[in-house]
């Protein structure tokens, strides 16, 4: 990707959001005339970068939006909500199509339609006369198209080479003449034309009523000259010229997308303070470096050990800071804010609320919660999923609410802060709640748990059953809610990132689904286990303790063993065993690693327990993704590859 | 002179710069329609517009850089 289209891929999502910021703002106060200038500002300035590429739909849309705020703000049309909320609609439109523009480097194929579509629609509420076709004609970059379409032999040669190339529309302003200007002049100095195309801007007059010194032209370029070149030719009457991109075509384009997932890739700002730190780190990390060269050669001089070896204790305590420090700063430039997941779950609850036809009062609150690019970008769809079960289960129809003595209008609200190291997220709504009868029975029917125990659970633990496996299946998701993915995704995805789920809920008043997750993707600290000659991995979070346990006390119960500790009695399971590997030679005692599941803690023999280390944690990527029970990797200092056992998901 | 006409031929020599534009708009006016270009070296944008607006018949060749351009459009 070149570095204009990353900018744009940057400042578009920025442009995108102020402008449905300042218009979710007009959707409350529709006085807020400083809204429609800064709503105004955003589309246009987007319009004007749209046209620079090749995504003439995207354009159109938002010059139809353009012309409807222009109106606003001129005072012809008050800012009312009927159009606000098409506004929005189409700014939504083109955040998706970033998204792919993004995912598969252009537009989606029905984009022209959508886009018309949108584009009539405001053209509609402008009142204007003229039809959807003068919008096109005007619009952003369709001359790019009508160019390359009139051009398209001369550029086929060019275009087949893999080159991309640049349009420019250069319409002299009619007095040029005056100023000196010769504008086919200037067009004979730019480099590496490969179209030309003039004509006449208004149809020409007869002879007779013709004013030789008014320019009437306009002149279409296309050249495979750099944009930046280009742009220094003409530098001198930017008002009078359009850029356009033709992008080369692209086997691997959207059309010929393999079927590769692509790793989310996404352009982060960072403050320019934070790298020059880095590069300060980066540069007392050399002098460290440098030091081990003069420790090598204390050693080689015949230096007493025991004294080298002070030394090398002390060189690595400084590099140790120096690790740390890097990292503290890496992790702060990974930390972005959660401005785009909310506003991406906004876009998409506006959607939903409209499809089922139900008034949301929809808000987020402490979106400038920073949080690490991996978890933000993970954390969406889980939202999602729980904002969209608020929506479709928890709120009422209005006159359910109305006759509950709530407002019609039903509210969904998320909440982000930062508590320590770590970020809470709640969901809450005022809708129906969850009924913790209705789950017990449904737990059953499903066979989530025994029967017995689920009937035994109170209110409190019962509702949480719907975070167990099993409990959403198929019959239970309507087509909003669908997806096929279950609360119980959403609590492993928490999990997954290192955080826990919990919920709260009062029949009739509402749920509150609250997540706490780690802000950062910190050093996780392990335990290392043996396991006959296998070295191994285990988070220490989920490590409750680990004690040594005299074969003698390790008794058989039914099919398996258990021991007591401290009164209570533990299974007992051997990690060979369910490794793989052949049993380990009894030993007097068993060392046992307690662990945590959601079954209650559980005794897991190994072969010996060995150091607690910090490391960062791999997720496993690729094939190896689904693996049961290893939940990364990470490299030792002396370069082996430890896996990182998930023990809960090992014990199944 | 860069504008002269010959047995009813708009003759375009040398730099032909704007100020050319009024004269040779007489020109094309007063029905006079063949252009011979052979010789001119640089055709100002004015005079261009005129020729396409014109639809004059065009001669000669043009030693401009844009020649092989303005061609096509002169036509």
């Amino acid at each position: 990707m070149d570095e204009l289209f990353e900018q744009f891929m940057i400042e578009g999502r920025e442009l995108i959001s102020q402008a449905t910021d300042d218009l979710s703002a007009l959707e409350e106060d529709p006085m807020a005339t400083g809204r429609i200038d800064s709503a105004f500002r955003a589309v246009h300035t987007l319009k004007g970068s749209v046209a620079i590429f090749d995504l003439a739909p995207m354009g159109v849309a938002l010059h139809a939006a353009e012309d409807l705020l222009e109106q606003s703000r001129s005072g012809r049309t008050v800012m009312e909500r009927a159009f606000t909320g098409p506004l929005l609609a189409c700014l939504d439109q083109c955040d998706r199509w970033m998204d792919a523009i993004e995912e598969s480097g252009g537009l989606p194929v029905d984009a022209p339609k959508e886009a018309v579509r949108i584009a009539t629609g405001l053209v509609a509420l402008t009142g204007a006369p003229g039809d959807i076709a003068s919008v096109v004609g005007n619009a952003g970059a369709s001359w790019v198209i009508d160019l390359v379409e009139r051009h398209k032999e001369q550029l086929a040669d060019v275009r087949s080479s893999g080159v991309d190339l640049t349009a420019i529309r250069y319409a002299p302003r009619a007095d040029c003449f005056f100023s000196g200007d010769d504008p086919l002049e200037l067009v004979s100095t730019v480099p590496e034309l490969v179209a030309v195309s003039v004509t006449p801007v208004e149809p020409w007059p007869s002879l007779d009523d013709m004013d030789p010194y008014r320019c009437n032209l306009l002149i279409e370029l296309v050249s495979s000259a750099s944009i930046v070149d280009l742009r220094q030719l003409f530098r001198f009457i930017p008002d009078q010229v359009e850029f356009g991109l033709i992008a080369a075509p692209d086997a691997s384009g959207p059309i010929g997308n393999v079927a590769v997932s692509r790793e989310a890739h996404r352009t982060i700002r960072v403050d320019s303070t934070q790298i020059d730190k880095l590069l300060d780190l980066l540069g007392e990390l050399v002098v460290a470096k440098n030091g081990l060269a003069h420790l090598a050669g204390l050693v080689e001089a015949g230096m007493d050990p025991n004294s080298v070896a002070a030394r090398i204790r002390s060189a690595q305590a400084s590099t140790d800071s120096l690790v740390a420090q890097m990292h503290e700063t890496v992790m702060a430039v990974r930390m972005i804010s959660l401005d785009r997941v909310f506003q991406r779950l906004t876009r998409m609850v506006r959607g939903l609320s409209q499809r089922l036809e139900r008034d949301i009062a929809f808000s987020v609150e402490g979106s400038e919660t920073r949080v690490d690019k991996s978890v933000a970008d993970t954390l969406f769809d889980p939202l999602l999923h729980i904002v969209r079960n608020a929506i479709d289960h928890g709120i009422e129809d209005p006159d359910v609410r109305r006759a509950r003595g709530k407002p019609a209008e039903g509210r969904v609200t998320v909440r982000a802060r930062a508590v320590g190291d770590e970020i809470a997220i709640e969901v809450v709504d005022d809708g129906a709640g969850i009924d913790p009868a209705k789950v017990r029975q449904t737990a059953i029917e499903r066979q989530v748990g025994q029967a017995e125990g689920v009937r035994a659970l109170d209110d409190e633990a019962a509702i949480q059953l719907i975070f167990a496996p099993g409990f959403s299946t198929a019959s239970a998701i309507s087509e909003v809610s669908g997806r096929g993915i279950g609360m119980d995704v959403v609590k492993t995805t928490v999990e997954r990132l290192g955080g826990r789920v919990s919920l709260e809920s009062i029949l009739g008043q509402g749920t509150n689904v609250r997540l706490r997750l780690p802000a950062s993707a910190a050093l996780s600290t392990v335990l290392v286990v043996r396991v006959a000659s296998d070295r191994y991995a285990v988070p220490l979070e989920s490590v409750s303790e680990t004690v040594r346990v005299p074969r003698s006390a390790i008794r058989p119960v039914g099919l398996g063993q258990a021991f007591v500790l401290r009164g209570k009695t533990l299974p007992f399971v051997e990690l060979a065993r369910l490794l793989g590997h052949s049993p380990s030679p009894e030993m007097s005692d068993a060392r046992v690693v307690v662990v945590e599941t959601d079954q209650g803690r559980v005794g897991v023999a190994v072969d010996d327990f060995s150091d607690r280390l910090d490391v960062m944690l791999r997720p496993m990527a690729g094939l190896l993704a689904n693996v049961p029970g290893v939940s990364g990797t990470t490299l030792l200092g002396d370069g082996t590859v430890l896996l990182i056992l998930d023990l809960a998901e090992v014990i199944g | 002179m860069t504008v002269r006409v010959e047995e009813r031929v708009i003759h375009l020599t040398g730099r032909c710069l704007a100020e050319d534009a009024e004269p040779l708009l007489e020109l094309l006016s007063s029905g006079l329609d063949e252009v011979d270009l052979a010789g001119c070296e640089h055709l100002h944008t004015a005079l261009v517009q005129l020729l396409m607006a014109a639809h004059a018949n065009i001669r000669g060749e043009l030693s401009s850089a844009v020649a092989g351009w303005l061609k096509p459009i002169l036509i």
